[in-house]
C-alpha cells in the first residue's frame, strides 16, 4: 500500500487517471479517431495485398517466342526456299489474288528475318517490243514491292530492277513458256 | 590558123584544166562542201540533161552506172587490196539505192587516158549513163587510186579524184569514192563511212557491238558480262551512251566509240533506259523510273540537271528527238495501249500521233523531219511502219518475220532494223521504201541497231 499524504490525494488521483488515459490507447486495437485537421488530408492506410487469379479459366494457346532457324549461307538457296515469285497477265502489271498471297508469305519471311534484303526483278514474255517491255517490267517489279511495303516491310530493304524481256526463264515460244516469263522474281542480296 | 592537132591539144588541155584533182588522205570524207538541198544543182556543175535524177518521196529514179573493176597495178600479180576496193565500191553503189550497176558481162574494153567518142558510145550501149574507171598505183605500202567519172552522152569527164591510203585502208578508199559520187549526184553526204551500233549475244552475254554500215568489221565494245542494251551515238559519233546492268537497276554509261572504260552517268533513279542524244549533243533524253512510275526524263549530256518531262503514272518509253531538237516523240500507254506521242522538248504540248493499230512503239524520226518510222503490231507479228507527219498517211515496210527498232541512215535513204525472218534476230537494212532488205549480221542474236549520224 502506497502511503500518499492526505493533502496530495486529489493531485495523485488526477495523475493516475491521466497516466491511465495515456496508457489506454497503446493497449487498445481500435484506431484512435484523431480530430480532423483542416490543413492536411487524412493519411490512408495501406490496404492488404489481395491475391488475384490471373490464369484464364479456359486454355488459350500460348504465344511462344518463334524459333528462328538459321538461314542457309547461299543467297540463291534462301530465295528458292523462302521467297515465292509472282506472275502477271499479258501486258498487265496488276497483282492477282494468287500474287497477293505469295507476297504475303514473302512479307512474313522478311519480317521474321529483318536483316534480309531483296531485289524484285520485273520480267516480260517475248511478245511485246524490247523497249516497251523494259518499262512494263519496271511496273511489275514496283507493284510487287509496293504491296510488300504496305504489309510492313521496310522500303529500303527492297530494290527493283527491270529486265524487260531480255532474261527469260523459259526459252520456249508457247503460252506455257510465256506465262512463266511474265514474272516478278525475288533475289536475295543480303542476310 | 589552127591545125587539127592544135584543136585536139587545146581540147585536151581544156579537159585537164576542167578536171579537178584532189588528193584525199585516208580517213577524210572527201570534199568538204556542205550538202545542198535536192532542188539545187549538184556542186560538180549542171548535169547534162540526159541524166535525170528525181529524188521524190517513195522512190528514186536510179542512175545507170558502169563500174568496171579497177585493174591491179601489176598485171598478172594478184592484189587483195585492189579486190577489196573493187568489191567494197561496187557494193556501196548498188546498196545506195541511187545507182543501178550495169551488168559487168556487157562491159566493153577499158578506155585509156581519156574517153574517145566511139568508146563512150560502146559503154552507152550497155545501158549506162555514167562510167567510173581509173587506175591504182602502188608506192611502197601505200596505194593511190586515180578515179575518173565520165558522162557517157557527152564523153566528158565530170569528176576526177585521187585517193591515197595503205592496204588496211582499202575499204575506206572505196567508201570515200562512193561518198563523193553520191554527193556529186544527189547533193547529200554519203553514208558509206557511217557505223551501226547494236546489241549482240554471240559471245554469251548481251553486249554493245559496232560495225560498218555495210556490216563489215563487227567488233564488241562493252564487257559487262551481264547485260547492256539500247546504244545511242553522240551526234559527232565519238561516243555512245547505253544502258548497263550490273546487278542493280540499269545505269546509263558513256563509252568512247573506239572502246575503253565506260563512265557512269548517275541519275539517282531506279531505272535508266533507252538513252537518246539531242541533235546538238547537249542533252540526253531517257526513260527513268522512280518507285515504279516510268517517265521520260532529260539531263545534260554530262549527267547534270536530271528532270522529268512526263508526269503521268502510266508506262512511258522510247524517247526520240526531232532533227531540230525542238520536239520529242515517245511511247505512252495513257490511252490504254502503247501509242506514239509527240511533245515539245520541255514536255509541254503533248499530242497523240498514232491512232491505227493496238500497239505502236520505238519511234525513229527521219533526218529530214518529215516522217517517223516505228514498230507496229499487226495480228501477232511486228512490222516497221512509217507515218508521214504532214498527211498522217501510214505505210508498212516489212511483211515477213518479226521486225522492230527502226533507225534511219543519216541521209534518210535507208532504215536498219532487227528481224527474225531468217530464224534468229538479225540486224537488217532496207531502202526507205521497204525494198531490198538484206541482213548485216548472221551470228547469234543481234538487235537494237543505232545508225551514227556522221561517218567515222
Amino acid at each position: 500500500m502506497v502511503h500518499v499524504p492526505f493533502r496530495l490525494r486529489p493531485t495523485f488521483a488526477l495523475l493516475a487517471v491521466a497516466s491511465l488515459l495515456a496508457v489506454v490507447p497503446a493497449c487498445s486495437k481500435k484506431p484512435v479517431a484523431k480530430p480532423p485537421e483542416p490543413a492536411q488530408p487524412a493519411p490512408v492506410e495501406d490496404k492488404p495485398t489481395q491475391e488475384v487469379q490471373v490464369e484464364p479459366k479456359t486454355d488459350f494457346p500460348k504465344a511462344e517466342k518463334p524459333q528462328v532457324e538459321a538461314l542457309p549461307d547461299d543467297f540463291r538457296a534462301i530465295a528458292e526456299k523462302y521467297l515465292k515469285d509472282v506472275f502477271y497477265d499479258f501486258d498487265r502489271y496488276e497483282l492477282s489474288d494468287e500474287s497477293r498471297e505469295a507476297l504475303a508469305a514473302n512479307a512474313e519471311f522478311l519480317k521474321k528475318y529483318p536483316k534480309v534484303r531483296v531485289t524484285v526483278e520485273g520480267h516480260c514474255d517475248e511478245r511485246g517490243t524490247r523497249e516497251y517491255n523494259l518499262a512494263l517490267g519496271e511496273k511489275r517489279a514496283a507493284a510487287a514491292k509496293e504491296y510488300l511495303v504496305a504489309l510492313g516491310v521496310a522500303d529500303d530493304r527492297i530494290a527493283v530492277v527491270s529486265y524487260g524481256k531480255e532474261r527469260p526463264f523459259d526459252p520456249g515460244h508457247d503460252e506455257e513458256a510465256w506465262a512463266k516469263n511474265r514474272r516478278g522474281h525475288f533475289v536475295v542480296t543480303a542476310k | 590558123m589552127m591545125t587539127r592537132k592544135g584543136w585536139i591539144g587545146l581540147a585536151a588541155a581544156g579537159l585537164a584544166v576542167a578536171a579537178a584533182l584532189f588528193t584525199v588522205r585516208a580517213g577524210a570524207q572527201g570534199t568538204a562542201a556542205p550538202p545542198s538541198t535536192t532542188a539545187a544543182p549538184p556542186p560538180g556543175g549542171a548535169l547534162p540533161d540526159e541524166i535525170a535524177v528525181s529524188i521524190s518521196r517513195g522512190g528514186l529514179t536510179k542512175i545507170a552506172i558502169a563500174t568496171p573493176a579497177f585493174p591491179v597495178p601489176d598485171a598478172g600479180t594478184a592484189d587483195p587490196a585492189v579486190d577489196v576496193i573493187n568489191r567494197t565500191f561496187q557494193a556501196d553503189l548498188s546498196d545506195s539505192g541511187v545507182f543501178s550497176l550495169v551488168d559487168p558481162t556487157l562491159h566493153p574494153g577499158l578506155p585509156g587516158a581519156s574517153l574517145a567518142i566511139d568508146q563512150a558510145a560502146a559503154w552507152r550501149n550497155t545501158g549506162a549513163e555514167v562510167l567510173v574507171t581509173g587506175k591504182i598505183e602502188r608506192s611502197g605500202t601505200s596505194l593511190v587510186l586515180d578515179a575518173r567519172v565520165y558522162d557517157l552522152k557527152s564523153a566528158k569527164m565530170i569528176m576526177g579524184r585521187r585517193y591515197r591510203g595503205t592496204d588496211s585502208w582499202a575499204r575506206r578508199v572505196a567508201h570515200t569514192l562512193a561518198n563523193d559520187l553520191l554527193y556529186y549526184f544527189t547533193g547529200r553526204n554519203g553514208t558509206f563511212l557511217t557505223k551501226i551500233a547494236f546489241v549482240s549475244d554471240r559471245d554469251g552475254s548481251k553486249e554493245i557491238w559496232v560495225m560498218d554500215s555495210d556490216g563489215d568489221g563487227q567488233a564488241r565494245l562493252t564487257k559487262t558480262g551481264l547485260l547492256a542494251l539500247g546504244p545511242d551515238w553522240s551526234p559527232d559519233a565519238t561516243s555512245l551512251v547505253y544502258q548497263h546492268y550490273s546487278g542493280g537497276g540499269p545505269r546509263l554509261m558513256k563509252i568512247p566509240a573506239g572502246g575503253g572504260a565506260p563512265i557512269p552517268l548517275p541519275t539517282g533513279l531506279d531505272l535508266n533506259a533507252m538513252p537518246a542524244h539531242s541533235p546538238d549533243g547537249s542533252k540526253i533524253a531517257f526513260v527513268g523510273a522512280r518507285k515504279g512510275n516510268s517517265g521520260i526524263f532529260v539531263m545534260d549530256s554530262t549527267g547534270a540537271n536530271v528532270r522529268q518531262l512526263t508526269p503521268t503514272r502510266g508506262v512511258e518509253s522510247a524517247p526520240c528527238w526531232s532533227p531540230t531538237g525542238r520536239e520529242i516523240a515517245f511511247v505512252s500507254n495513257r490511252s490504254g495501249s502503247p501509242q506514239i506521242y509527240v511533245m515539245d522538248a520541255e514536255g509541254a504540248n503533248v499530242r497523240r500521233l498514232t491512232f491505227e493499230g493496238s500497239y505502236n512503239d520505238a519511234p525513229a524520226w527521219s533526218p529530214d523531219g518529215g516522217k517517223i518510222a516505228f514498230t507496229t503490231r499487226i495480228g501477232n507479228g511486228f512490222h516497221i511502219a512509217v507515218i508521214d507527219l504532214a498527211t498522217g498517211m501510214q505505210s508498212i515496210l516489212t511483211d515477213q518475220g518479226r521486225n522492230e527498232s527502226p533507225t534511219w541512215s543519216p541521209d534518210g535513204l535507208r532504215i536498219a532494223f532487227s528481224s527474225t525472218r531468217r530464224g534468229k534476230e538479225q540486224v537488217f537494212v532496207m531502202e526507205a521504201d521497204g525494198t531490198n532488205a538484206r541482213a548485216l549480221t548472221t551470228e547469234g542474236n543481234n538487235f537494237s541497231p543505232a545508225w551514227s549520224k556522221v561517218g567515222l
